[in-house]
């Protein structure tokens, strides 16, 4: 299982965390409701995720992750 | 009858084997392939598409043929160690593997070429497939499942180090000889034997299957103790040196399958390690020095040499003038042609200069040696990249790859192992950039493995396991199928036993010369764990109650001791389904229990109930941007009925939300969504609404909720002494003293009966509950389970998020509207909800359904349909006999079920359609009298 850079608690396991994905901005009338609620960007790349350290610090990170790698970059 | 041994055993060593029920002597703890070479056994084996006969070709783990039965299941000659009593059986032919009936299908081999299947039995209007199959799996399987076996035990161990070596021959010894300092903790594993080296913690016999991103290492150690079949290791290591060593490459030539012909490394790790000799009168083909190495070396093992084969013209090294001088035949500029003999008898050898001379060899024996394929499979199983290096022949691990470095045979260093070892340990350890070691190939390696075929001649196979010819990969080529991974896929080259290890760079090679492509452009297969077969049992859920532990109420064990059925509720938590006396049914014990709640008094434990204190100068914003109900309004000592939205307008979550002080609400959700809700609160608190203060604190197992409801309960409160206000109101919530401790007790339920929820910490809860279940008796209290409770909510009308909740309803499908005030300016769904209302598209909607036949109880998931026709419209949510209405009762979801109030519909029963009248969803008490007392 690959390890999650945790600022709090250190390189935990993935188990630990909930992957939340793409940060999801509020419908705010700027873009049509169903995209608003349900369309990803699903870049290829660097992506920001949101993480929520379950069974850790319960804090909500934003990582940085190369999708097309797999590996968290800073 | 080749083989022999070198060397007797030694009679304190001596042991009997069986196979195929015939006895044979062995030395304990040699390998079964060792035996049964010793004693002359060369055909072990028959071949899986073909039935020919096969022998032992390898050694260790990479043995493409030699799979054996045994009562444990299925294993490799090579890796069956040799005790009394070990009995085996050979596979895939019957009677035996010397005389096999089905062997007859090698003569009709032109009929089953690359692909068969699907061109004989899978073409345009073919129908044959389906019974076809049934009669190819017969004759092709190979081995048999055992039908009775013990359960194997398998124990799961996690380790932590800084470095692990994978391997423990030269490279990985010269590793572990670099980790010496103080705190470093080293793991050494090998698939054999592993020496100590005081320092490193040394696995032996364990063979490491998989690494995976985030270094982490999946290891089976075999038998690590009497009782204990094997120990799955999960291995997270800072840095690795995967010092995995190489397997040899076979030759391709006609007849290259037939027993007797091995791989020169194999017989020479059988002469040196089992003082065993495959044959009398060895021969050796080579493309490289090391079949001269070679040769000395087995004339020093004392095992016979009848010549050199060699495919290069005045190559040898030094070894060949010595060979040459003890009178050696070198055969050079030649290869085999074919072998022949059944086991093998002889080859004829042909010239490589185009010239049709040939040459005869008498031989029992054959030695290929094809230069070394390295074992790169952990380096690419995460993820590491290969590069293809031309001297060597072979792909390498293209660099170290997340802190894992190759070494040795492995790294294409298998003549400087040592260096490469110590210098991978050294970078592995964090130290500074040192310079590459230089390749070593096998001397003078001519990349050239296939002979000339020969039209008429026998089959030459690159795969030995899946029953692959050089002539088959051809065949694929030219049929279309000339990319690595689709050629694998359609003649299933590298797909047997070793998986791929012997096979797959002949393969690869066949194929890039059949389209004139370099190997490099031909590309290879993707590496993918485990490295070798895994019995099941070692990934498998152990069971027991450690491996998935139930979450239990402060009562739970109270349940259980007065027989109660308990179920597997939500989020894992064990609870009474329903507490059946001596002889009673479940319709029986759950109708006793409703009649007590509507006549007397019932107990629920309704402690998994979701718990969560909310607290802070913004809490009232908080909750009021998380749910769709307006809760900053609420009284200090009030509770209202709240819901949660997705962000999709549906229904997420409800439950009752209760303010004990302007800064301090208590709130309740449901069971199975307690985990999600606490995910929602942080989310909305940490990333949606970072600008309120406020905290959240779930205390789902700090508070038990004993709930007592029904017409006597303010009767057994009185009786139990306990004393909430007298004027406490519906939905009121006050805080009391219980048995010396702070507890809280609300005027709320969900049975529709006068109902006190008592929050009391759970280890009071024990005592309140003997204490209300004794103070009631005389009013004829009962407990009650989850079973009584869903049919008194039926009966009442309320949702249950997990029933009515599906994920498409939303609040006013589910007449909750209610509950959402929608003029609040924002909260989590209030736009896609807004955008609900203003959408004239028919909803599913809540209704109640009355079967026509009053004792039919409507299956839950049934469909309802439309009266015009066969159309799903709806579906049954819920569905109970009710006591309290003399009747079966449900509740559905339907299109546009409102416009049906009074109407019937059709339901969808097993064998026909139930007629159903559609009625407002409040059965019992619709106007709220009984639970506002």
């Amino acid at each position: 299982m690959r390890l999650v850079p945790c600022p709090t608690c250190g390189p935990r396991e993935a188990g630990e965390f909930v992957c939340f994905g793409e940060p999801r901005p509020r419908p705010d009338g700027t873009r049509p409701l169903a995209e608003a609620i349900y369309a990803r960007d699903n870049l290829k790349g660097p992506v920001a995720e949101l993480w929520w350290h379950r069974a850790g610090c319960r804090r909500w990170l934003t990582l940085r992750r190369n999708s097309a790698t797999n590996a968290f970059v800073e | 009858m080749s083989g022999y041994r070198l060397k007797p055993v030694e009679p304190d060593a001596r042991v009997t084997v069986r196979f195929d029920g015939r006895d044979f002597e062995a030395r304990r703890g040699e390998s079964l392939a060792a035996t049964l070479l010793a004693a002359g056994e060369t055909t072990v084996a028959r071949s899986f598409k073909y039935h020919r006969p096969r022998g032992i070709v390898a050694h260790g783990a990479h043995e493409p043929n030699a799979l054996v039965q045994t009562k444990d299941g299925m294993a490799l000659a090579t890796q069956l160690d040799a005790r009394e009593g070990l009995d085996a059986r050979a596979v895939n032919c019957w009677p035996g593997p010397r005389f096999d009936l089905a062997g007859v299908l090698d003569r009709f081999g032109a009929l089953l070429p690359a692909g068969f299947p699907y061109k004989t039995f899978m073409g345009p209007g073919g129908r044959a497939w389906p019974f076809f199959e049934r009669v190819i799996r017969a004759l092709a399987g190979l081995g048999t499942l055992p039908t009775q076996t013990r359960p194997l035990r398998i124990e799961k161990r996690h380790a932590h180090c800084e470095l692990l070596i994978v391997g423990a021959g030269e490279a990985g010894r010269a590793a572990a000889a670099q980790a010496r300092r103080p705190g470093l903790r080293t793991i050494l594993a090998d698939d054999g034997a592993c020496p100590d080296f005081g320092h490193v913690t040394s696995l032996g016999h364990t063979t490491v299957l998989a690494r995976h991103e985030g270094g982490l290492f999946l290891a089976l150690e075999r038998a690590p103790h009497p009782g204990l079949d094997a120990r799955l290791w999960k291995i997270r290591a800072g840095a690795a040196v995967l010092a995995t060593g190489a397997v040899e490459r076979p030759l391709v030539f006609a007849g290259n399958d037939r027993p007797g012909v091995m791989l020169l490394s194999a017989i020479l790790a059988y002469a040196r390690r089992d003082f065993v000799a495959a044959g009398r009168r060895v021969l050796i083909a080579c493309n490289n020095d090391e079949g001269y190495d070679g040769a000395l070396a087995l004339a020093e093992a004392g095992v016979g040499i009848v010549g050199i084969v060699d495919m290069r013209l005045g190559a040898g090294g030094p070894a060949r003038a010595r060979l040459e001088r003890s009178g050696v035949p070198i055969h050079e500029g030649m290869a085999i042609g074919a072998a022949r003999g059944v086991p093998v008898a002889g080859a004829r050898l042909v010239r490589l200069d185009g010239t049709d001379a040939t040459r005869d060899v008498a031989c029992d024996a054959i030695a290929m040696a094809g230069g070394h394929t390295p074992l790169v499979h952990l380096h690419s199983h995460a993820g590491g990249p290969l590069a293809y290096a031309g001297d060597a022949a072979a792909f390498l691990p293209a660099g170290a790859h997340e802190g894992a470095w190759s070494a040795g045979a492995a790294n294409g260093r298998g003549l400087a192992a040592a260096a490469d070892g110590a210098r991978a340990a050294r970078l592995a350890l964090g130290g500074p950039a040192e310079p590459e070691i230089p390749l070593s190939p096998a001397g003078g390696l001519l990349a050239r493995w296939e002979s000339p075929p020969a039209p008429g001649a026998d089959k030459a196979f690159v795969d030995f396991g899946s029953d692959v010819t050089a002539a088959d990969i051809r065949l694929a080529a030219r049929e279309g199928y000339d990319g690595v991974e689709l050629l694998k896929r359609y003649t299933a080259t590298g797909m047997a036993l070793d998986q791929g290890r012997t096979s797959n760079m002949n393969a690869l090679d066949v194929l890039a010369r059949a389209r004139g492509l370099s190997p490099d452009r031909a590309g290879t297969t993707t590496f993918r764990p485990p490295f070798l077969p895994v019995p099941f049992a070692a990934f498998a859920d152990p069971g027991g109650p450690l491996w998935k532990p139930s979450r239990v109420t402060p009562l739970t064990a109270w349940h259980e001791t007065r027989g109660a059925k308990m179920y597997e509720s939500g989020a894992n938590w064990r609870r009474p389904g329903y507490y059946p006396r001596a002889g009673e049914t479940l319709d029986a014990a759950c109708a006793r229990e409703c009649a007590a709640v509507r006549e007397a008094a019932g107990i629920y434990d309704s402690s998994p109930l979701g718990k969560f204190e909310v607290a802070g100068p913004d809490a009232g914003a908080f909750l009021d941007f998380v749910y769709a109900t307006r809760l900053s309004d609420l009284k200090p000592g009030r509770g209202r009925y709240a819901l949660q939205l997705h962000e999709d307008g549906r229904l997420f979550d409800d439950g009752i939300v209760f303010r004990l002080a302007p800064e301090r609400f208590f709130v309740t959700t449901t069971t199975g969504n307690a985990d999600a809700c606490l995910q929602r609160f942080s989310y909305c608190r940490q990333v949606l609404r970072p600008d309120l203060r406020v905290v959240v604190a779930s205390v789902t197992e700090q508070w038990a909720d004993l709930v007592l409801c029904g017409p006597r309960a303010r009767d057994v409160l009185a009786a139990a002494a306990i004393d909430p206000p007298r004027d406490l109101p519906f939905m009121g919530i006050a805080g009391i003293e219980l048995a010396g401790r702070p507890a809280l007790v609300a005027r709320a339920g969900f049975t529709g009966e006068m109902s006190f929820e008592m929050f009391v910490p759970a280890s009071s809860a024990p005592a309140i509950w003997d204490r209300l279940l004794s103070a009631g008796a005389a009013f004829g209290i009962a407990p009650v389970g989850s079973e009584a409770n869903h049919v008194l909510r039926i009966e009442k009308g309320f949702i249950s998020v997990g029933h009515e909740g599906d994920g498409i309803a939303g609040p006013d499908d589910l007449g909750l509207g209610f509950a959402v005030h929608a003029d609040k300016p924002d909260f989590v769904g209030r736009a896609a909800l807004m955008r609900d209302r203003a959408d004239p598209a028919p909803r599913p909607q809540l209704v109640g359904l009355l079967a026509r036949d009053p004792a039919f109880v409507l299956p839950e998931g049934a469909a309802v349909l439309r009266a015009d026709a066969a159309v799903g419209r709806g579906f049954v949510t819920a569905s109970c006999a009710s006591g309290a209405l003399g009747r079966s009762l449900a509740l559905a979801l339907i299109e546009d079920g409102r416009a049906l109030i009074g109407r019937d519909v059709a339901v969808a029963i097993d064998g026909g359609i139930a007629g159903a009248h559609v009625v407002r969803p409040a059965f019992y008490d619709p106007q709220g009298a009984r639970q506002r007392g």
